[in-house]
């Protein structure tokens, strides 16, 4: 097993805290995306980053992965954009480790932070609202394809 | 199967609006009602003005999903529905496949009122499914 970082531990055991006790993670996800998403400016002076293009979901999501690559938490991320979903192909995310089964009987990461970002760019354009999101995880290839749908009413 | 996959969210909204909005003048003492998935997504409301409805929806359903997780734990079998008797106001959450829906009602409204409408809705979704 790898050796975790405490604060990692720590969210971890929060995470699945709040699950125990009934609170699932796509709602507990969900609710995240809306408080952020409302509190974007907040974050950016909080991460000192240049304010992101909440106009267009291209721009954005490209911008919020090249955050994800300066912040060193996966080696490549892949992004495209459908007429109703986003496909990200994450390799080498820091947090792969996660969904392994020694931690996590599940055999997935408790939430994932880079749909987690794509979601709340989602959130952040008009006229598009997030719908769901689906993991798979090759292991093997240290890869994860993320596919974040989304509404368009 | 993720939530919702096969479902066209748009179509269920367009016509669960109508729906709700009928059933809100039906029933006496209706003050508002919300329909959401079970991972808080808003499908429709008529929430009172100044209630965030996305606040709402999680409180809700997580309200269900505690509930429902003291029901498996203690043996209790499936969930059927809450009530939350106020001094002043009463608010009934129920659920439906992977929907979960809240009454909010003055504290006089009739139980068996709401329940019709729990009933109702539960219906039309299915209908509204099937297509």
């Amino acid at each position: 097993m790898k050796i975790m970082k405490l604060k990692d531990v720590i969210v971890y055991y929060l995470l699945k805290t709040i699950k125990n006790v009934g609170i699932s993670m796509p709602l507990l996800f969900r609710r995240m995306t809306d408080i952020m998403s409302k509190e974007i400016h907040k974050i950016e002076k909080m991460l000192q980053i240049e304010p992101l293009s909440t106009t267009d979901l291209n721009n954005l999501v490209h911008e919020l992965a090249n955050l994800f690559i300066k912040e060193k938490l996966a080696r490549e991320i892949d992004v495209k954009i459908s007429s109703n979903e986003i496909l990200i192909d994450v390799y080498d995310c820091n947090y792969l480790y996660m969904s392994e089964e020694e931690i996590n009987e599940e055999k997935k990461c408790p939430i994932c932070l880079i749909a987690l970002a794509a979601s709340i760019a989602q959130t952040l354009i008009k006229d598009i609202e997030f719908n769901f999101v689906e993991y798979n995880i090759d292991p093997r290839n240290r890869k994860c394809e993320i596919r974040v749908s989304f509404i368009k009413p | 199967m993720p939530f919702s996959s096969k479902h066209k969210i748009s179509h269920l909204r367009r016509k669960l609006y109508k729906f709700i909005s009928i059933l809100k003048e039906r029933i006496p003492g209706l003050e508002g009602l919300i329909i959401m998935r079970y991972d808080g997504l808003v499908i429709a409301h008529v929430l009172p003005e100044r209630v965030d409805e996305y606040l709402f929806s999680a409180i809700a359903v997580s309200i269900f999903s505690v509930s429902q997780k003291a029901f498996n734990e203690l043996n209790y079998g499936d969930l059927n529905y809450i009530v939350l008797h106020g001094s002043k106001k009463q608010l009934v959450i129920s659920c439906a496949g992977e929907f979960i829906f809240c009454f909010l009602a003055s504290r006089e409204t009739k139980l068996h009122f709401i329940l019709q409408g729990i009933f109702e809705i539960s219906q039309k979704i299915s209908e509204l499914l099937k297509i």
